[in-house]
């Protein structure tokens, strides 16, 4: 790869699929290589620049992870122990759950606390020490270490207790604790300081029109900012970060910032649960393949991802501003990691298959968590399938259930729902069923990195 | 004047005055005009546009009071009334001044509670409720009604009485009762709507090289939002917002912002004042200038803005800059247009010195402060010096240690001008029982004497 081919790749993925802006970096052979295209604001027109700071989102909680364990490499804090030795004021709707929680459970989304995202509050109510209070009244969506749903409230517990721990903000904490060591200059996780720079802002598809709208509002609440809302960086700045994961804690710039056994604790699997995972994790990373590490990101119209391969020395970042960014995340690092690690990380969905899975009516009911819902019922011998979500907080969220589309059985079985572009595409939903009762019915569905509890299923344990 | 003009006035004022940005609007004669010039952010280099929102400060200030005052239009507030019959856990450090203190006292800036800023407490802890519980603690620089000086924390008590009464919170308020029906769509009140806009941010001026470096932080402390922190707009946008105050509380879209009896109120004296000093003339979150013009400014962290209306006239102006010296661009583009407009000067006269500097200067002597800043007027070889200390660090070019003494000459009347090019005159005024002044008056701020017999008042 060269810097001139880069940005024909980009700009060509950027083009095919129609994102307003894309920031990428590449780093291998010990070269990191950073392109960008496009705009990084459609109402402002303003170009996406190789440092402008763009979104980062959930790549956020490999950030929050790190100083965790920079906690544990400096002994304040354990990951084996209960969460409630280091703040006895901590509750969740669970009492049982309250005492079970470990801190490693709030960095490998096995706590289970459905605390997916709350409602915005406003400004002034969106800390997250207050968000930290709030899931108090949070139930389980699976009972502790009994599963793994992606947990953005065992998130912003982890960023509470290193508050609470050093008694210094959670913002002041990734700047002094990981920009300032890395030297990392476009990177911003307070929205004042972001203002200091170029930014890019999200973007919607509009249903009925198709045009492109800037989201109308920035961030996910902000109270989950350690679970990732407001950090905002160039892609270069990310694999500054990168590397210092790749250099198993030691930085480009001599800079140390974890002992070499948390990070590679931190890429190794967290301790092995007993019950449904709707994937495969660390800490604050997610395990892929062939010893690759990743993150993605998400966020009001923005799409973002990070990928690690520590045996190729590789790192790859991609940032862009559109709800759909997706499909040039994937024309990018596909050919990367398939180069240095083997294998296509953003694969087509699985095919169709002919036959129907017996006893469909085992996978009706309404599944849900505490942002989305999924309806799945019997129609004419087929199971069909509507979501809706239970907040808006995308402009493209929708509050009420849709019509139901019949969901396509496909190999390792699994289901495929039309998103609007087709079961091949990318955004197709691939929808899966665990855990059967006595009666066979299932209690989860899953769909990606979450889980969603029947709402008649009993607890398991 | 023309938009030629008017480009051509503010390019040359930039230019001459070393400011990275600026965004004017001018309303004369139901017509209004506007231009920009230069950048938004020198480190990023992008152009100020019309549409580019920039810090507007203090002059919050004035949309903070309209919100009470639309409190007061729907009966739901009296400006005479104590802030405690709304608000029944206020507390300040005096519990008598807590007990005394009227709504308008906190727009009038005669509340006299002395937490001009306090140190920025970090993101998560600068929400309005944390401020105000700090203000439980903080001095009185004067007793409530008696003396006037600028006051930020009245302005955020008053925001927060709003957000109380009418149960929102203060941000949007802001949005929701200004910016909306005024259909102000180059306005953000929070950071993060600003992201959405082209913004700019501020700028000093590095002291050796003169070159204009962008600030290491865009806002004052967030908790002080009511008082102007994080308020950001277009000109044309500011320019709307003041001419619906013009125009009785009439929008030019025929939105009711205010009613027409609360708005000429808003221009109106605000008093009165009980014997004490006072360091300006203002009315309900307007200040009132010379020769008819109601006005505000605003700072920040490398930023200096104004809107000044002339009510008599309907004629209005906005300029926003980003540059901490930018208040220099600001008399450069104003003064030819409002005098041209108006037919008198918006600036008042500068006092002289006087040719007989022999006066007695036994009076002045000593520390005058406030919770921000101390000054130390001194005597040396038969003449007044003065020098300052900022308590804590407000903006990159505070100084936190004590400034180089600097000579005071008289300029009549408790007039002092400093030798220090560009420093504000100052006044020593409001002699006590063995006639040592006081106050120190500088801008639109009162400091107290340290030992003085004021003291009292500070925690009752």
């Amino acid at each position: 790869m060269t810097s001139e081919s880069l940005l024909g790749a980009l700009e060509a993925a950027r083009l095919k699929h129609g994102v307003p802006g894309v920031s990428a970096a590449f780093y291998e052979g010990g070269v990191l290589r950073a392109a960008a295209g496009g705009v990084a604001n459609l109402s402002t027109g303003v170009a996406m620049s190789t440092e402008t700071l763009a979104h980062i989102g959930s790549i956020t909680k490999t950030l929050n992870a790190t100083i965790l364990m920079q906690l544990v490499d400096e002994g304040k804090v354990a990951l084996d122990r209960k969460l409630i030795e280091y703040w006895p004021d901590f509750r969740v709707e669970d009492d049982e759950a309250t005492r079970a929680i470990s801190v490693e459970m709030l960095v490998n989304h096995t706590s289970g606390i459905d605390g997916t995202l709350l409602p915005d509050l406003g400004h002034d109510e969106e800390t997250i020490e207050k968000t930290a209070r709030r899931f108090a009244h949070v139930r389980q969506v699976h009972a502790p270490a009994h599963g793994r749903s992606y947990c953005n409230a065992g998130t912003v517990l982890a960023g509470y207790l290193a508050q609470r721990i050093t008694g210094t903000g959670w913002y002041d904490l990734v700047k002094e604790r990981i920009f300032k060591p890395l030297g990392m200059e476009h990177a911003a996780v307070l929205p004042e300081d972001a203002l200091l720079h170029r930014t890019s802002v999200g973007h919607f598809r509009d249903g009925p029109t198709g045009r492109l709208k800037r989201s109308s509002h920035l961030f996910l609440p902000i109270g989950y900012a350690s679970a990732g809302s407001t950090a905002m960086m160039s892609a270069s700045a990310l694999l500054t970060f990168a590397r210092m994961h790749l250099g198993n804690g030691a930085a480009h710039n001599g800079a140390r910032l974890l002992s070499t056994e948390s990070a590679v604790r931190m890429r190794a699997p967290s301790p092995p649960i007993d019950g449904p995972a709707a994937f495969d994790c660390g800490i604050g990373w997610i395990r892929n393949k062939a010893e690759v590490v990743q993150h993605g990101g998400g966020g009001p119209g923005i799409v973002s991802c990070l990928f690690v391969h520590v045996p190729s020395q590789t790192a790859a970042a991609v940032l862009t501003n559109a709800e759909y960014g997706i499909d040039v995340i994937a024309d990018l690092i596909n050919p990367f990691m398939k180069e240095h690690a083997g294998f296509e990380p953003f694969p087509l969905p699985p095919k169709p298959v002919r036959v129907a899975p017996a006893n469909l009516e085992r996978y009706v009911g309404r599944y849900e968590n505490s942002s989305d819902v999924h309806e799945f019922s019997l129609v004419d011998g087929s199971l069909m399938w509507s979501a809706h979500s239970q907040h808006r907080f995308y402009d493209s969220s929708r509050l009420d259930a849709p019509p139901p589309t019949r969901l396509v059985p496909a190999e390792g079985g699994v289901f495929l729902g039309h998103r609007g572009h087709g079961l091949a595409a990318r955004d197709c939903a691939v929808i899966g069923f665990a855990d059967p009762d006595a009666d066979g019915k299932f209690r989860y569905a899953f769909q990606r990195l979450w889980l969603y509890r029947r709402r008649d299923a009993r607890r398991t344990r | 004047m023309n938009r030629r003009e008017l480009q051509d006035a503010l390019d040359a004022a930039r230019v001459k005055n070393n400011v990275p940005g600026a965004s004017v609007a001018f309303l004369a004669g139901g017509k209004v005009t506007s231009a920009v010039s230069g950048v938004a952010n020198v480190t990023t280099g992008i152009e100020v546009t019309p549409d580019t929102i920039m810090h507007v400060g203090s002059i919050t200030k004035v949309m903070n009071a309209t919100l009470v005052m639309q409190l007061v239009d729907e009966g739901k507030v009296a400006l005479e009334r104590p802030v405690i019959d709304y608000l029944p856990a206020f507390r300040v450090g005096n519990a008598e001044a807590a007990r005394s203190i009227t709504v308008e006292q906190l727009l009038n800036h005669t509340s006299g509670i002395d937490a001009n800023l306090l140190p920025d407490s970090g993101h998560d802890n600068e929400t309005l409720d944390n401020t105000v519980a700090r203000f439980t603690s903080a001095p009185q620089l004067h007793l409530p009604g008696r003396a006037r000086s600028y006051c930020n924390a009245g302005t955020v008590l008053a925001g927060h009485l709003s957000r109380r009464l009418f149960g929102a919170s203060w941000y949007d308020l802001m949005k929701e009762r200004i910016f909306a029906p005024l259909g102000l769509e180059r306005a953000a009140v929070l950071p993060e709507d600003a992201l959405l806009h082209r913004a700019s941010v501020g700028h000093f001026a590095d002291p050796a090289s003169g070159k204009n470096v962008r600030t290491s932080h865009t806002f004052l402390p967030l908790g002080y939002a009511p008082a102007g922190a994080s308020n950001m707009m277009s000109a044309s946008d500011l320019l709307t917002f003041a001419r619906t105050h013009m125009s009785g509380g009439l929008a030019p879209n025929g939105a009711r912002l205010l009613s027409e009896e609360n708005a000429a109120r808003m221009c109106r004296r605000s008093g009165p004042v009980l014997g004490g000093p006072e360091a300006f003339d203002c009315g309900i979150g307007w200040v009132r200038g010379t020769n008819g013009f109601v006005q505000h400014g605003g700072g920040g962290p490398g930023i200096v803005s104004i809107v000044i209306i002339h009510p008599e006239s309907k004629t209005a102006a906005v300029v926003l800059t980003n540059a901490e010296h930018g208040l220099r661009l600001i008399v450069d583009v104003l003064r030819p247009f409002l005098k041209a407009e108006v037919g008198v000067d918006p600036f008042a006269a500068q006092p002289q010195p006087l040719a007989d500097q022999k006066i007695d200067l036994t009076p002045y002597p000593g520390l005058y402060e406030n919770n921000t800043v101390v000054f130390d007027v001194a005597i040396k070889d038969g003449t007044l010096t003065l020098s300052a200390l900022v308590k804590h660090k407000v903006y990159d070019s505070s100084l936190v240690e004590w400034s180089a003494p600097r000579f005071l000459a008289a300029a009549g009347e408790g007039w002092f001008l400093s030798d220090e090019p560009g420093a504000l005159p100052l006044r020593l005024l409001d002699p006590d029982a063995r006639g040592r002044t006081r106050y120190l008056a500088q801008s639109l701020w009162l400091f107290g004497r340290r030992d003085g017999d004021q003291r009292e008042a500070r925690s009752g």
